[in-house]
């Protein structure tokens, strides 16, 4: 490939969106506890959240267990003998236990509370209770474990916070759900994940990943070489795109550049898949490689507000943001592959993680000094460049939703 | 019939084993944390010469397939990409101004050795 021709990136996104403006930002959206209160009732208790896949639960029986943060929640899923995948608050109807007290494994068609022995069904009946006798007209049918709505989308469990769901998650998921519909999602079948609190509101984190501006500066090592080279100083991206209160970073990358013996041991001799080479970026769901450009590396898939999907022709990295207070969250990081094929292969599979990591150590080292500059008000609004779109719009979506919820207040 | 701890032919990685053949991944993160960038590069530089040759022998097995000596230079080989960003981006083995890697909880890891189909 003859890299010097490849032409860079223009400037023109925000362009394409005139409602996103082009002026600074206020910053109180990033640090505000009146703000974050409204978050959490307008934004995040209207959102569903990605808990886990079903491929972790193959057989009835199954379970997993997943503490949800923001909510103070702790969830119970598992599959029925129907085939089933049910969704439960992981709350004994006895004494408010957990039903289930492990992270995951087989249960044999019951969970027994290890408080007092009441044990429910796979579909959540309460199924026998210790020493029955003892107790005063149980209405035992009303007294099953309280499902949380349930749903997935390509392989991935969803939850929703709340009893009667503001949206399904096929309307929350829209048209980004629509357009990477078909991805080889359930074929990354081995997962890493880590997890890490931070001192920052949920959008640093967001944010942290959403641009590439920053590219060439703080990741001079790490990803710039690749994603910064061949006529591409800045590291531009190749396109964004806006889809309600959704979008999608598509991100330039060029192989030939690419010399580090342990990098070049890992994509050439054990198929690591978070480069270019061999993939097929063509053959792709329309909402992934959108300008199916021959330089396309990777995309950054966004769901507002806190998850996206790094994915690329062959692995995908997903990230979750709990936020848990106004300058306080709970970042996850999952990185799937696919299966090795051979133990080379494995080699691989451990070299994407942690380059992934190291380049995420990277991006993290900022969220807790701008948090600092923000609650001590030192700067007070952001200057966002044309390829930091995607902060822009995120920061559009969110004082649109808060100014509804306030109409929402004020109305009654 | 291999003999010594790893397969015939890479013998001159065995002084090696000890340190670097390690239990899973968050090991291999806290190993890199506490070696001196001179440890992490004697490694480096007796390994990177073997790379091809070692990833040429492991593709021949099937995850859960290998021979004990065999997973050793699997593991040897995972070390190596835990370290392959300290020597080749760092000159360190930690993340320049990075965020401390000791605030990262791994909940999930893969299994180094066990079949993965």
């Amino acid at each position: 490939m003859e890299n010097t021709r490849i032409p860079v990136p223009p400037i023109g996104l925000t362009a394409k969106y005139p409602e996103v403006g082009t002026g600074p930002c206020a910053t109180d959206i990033y640090h505000d506890p009146e703000i974050y209160r409204k978050e959490i009732e307008a934004i995040f208790k209207r959102s569903w959240y990605m808990i886990g896949r079903v491929e972790q639960i193959p057989n009835p029986g199954d379970f997993f267990t997943y503490e949800l943060p923001t909510f103070k929640q702790s969830v119970l899923i598992c599959r029925d003998k129907d085939g089933e995948v049910n969704g439960f608050h992981n709350v004994c109807t006895h004494r408010g236990n957990v039903v289930e007290h492990r992270p995951d494994g087989t249960c044999k068609g019951v969970f027994m509370c290890r408080f007092h022995g009441w044990s429910f069904d796979l579909k959540g009946n309460l199924a026998r209770v210790r020493d029955e006798e003892g107790f005063f007209d149980l209405d035992k049918p009303k007294l099953g474990l309280k499902p949380i709505p349930t749903e997935i989308w390509e392989g991935f469990i969803f939850v929703s916070p709340e009893d009667q769901p503001h949206k399904t998650l096929t309307e929350y998921l829209g048209e980004q759900g629509l357009d990477t519909a078909g991805y080889p999602w359930g074929q990354c079948t081995q997962s890493y994940q880590y997890e890490v609190e931070v001192g920052c509101n949920w959008k640093l984190i967001v944010d942290s990943f959403a641009e590439v501006y920053h590219i060439s500066t703080l990741h001079p090592n790490s990803a710039a070489p690749t994603m910064m080279a061949s006529g591409n100083p800045y590291g531009r991206l190749l396109d964004v795109e806006l889809k309600g209160p959704h979008r999608t970073n598509s991100h330039y990358s060029v192989w030939a550049d690419v010399t580090n013996p342990v990098q070049r041991l890992a994509y050439l001799h054990a198929a690591a898949a978070q480069n270019v080479v061999g993939q097929d970026k063509i053959n792709l769901p329309k909402g992934i490689n959108p300008t199916r450009s021959d330089v396309w590396s990777v995309d950054l898939v966004i769901f507002f507000p806190t998850l996206s999907f790094t994915v690329s022709a062959g692995q995908y990295t997903a990230h979750q943001v709990w936020p848990i207070g106004p300058n306080r969250c709970l970042y996850q990081q999952r990185v799937f592959v696919r299966p090795a094929e051979n133990a080379a292969q494995r080699v691989g599979q451990e070299n994407s993680m942690v380059e992934y990591r190291d380049v995420s150590l990277e991006d993290l080292s900022t969220l807790e000094r701008i948090q600092r500059s923000l609650d001590t008000g030192q700067i007070k609004e952001f200057h966002y460049h044309d390829h930091e779109l995607s902060l822009r719009h995120q920061h559009k979506v969110v004082t649109d939703i808060i100014a509804a919820y306030d109409r929402e207040m004020a109305e009654g | 019939m291999d003999q010594g701890t790893l397969p015939e032919g890479f013998e001159a990685l065995e002084p090696f084993v000890s340190d670097w053949v390690l239990p899973d991944a968050s090991a291999r993160m806290a190993k890199r944390q506490s070696s001196s960038i001179a440890d992490i590069r004697r490694f480096y530089d007796a390994i990177v010469p073997r790379g091809v040759e070692a990833l040429d022998y492991l593709r021949q097995y099937k995850l859960g397939e290998l021979t004990p000596q065999g997973e050793n230079l699997l593991k040897l080989m995972l070390s190596l990409t835990e370290l392959g960003p300290a020597v080749e981006w760092y000159d360190n083995p930690q993340v320049y101004d990075g965020f401390p890697i000791s605030r990262i909880r791994y909940v999930r890891q893969i299994s180094d050795t066990a079949a993965q189909i």
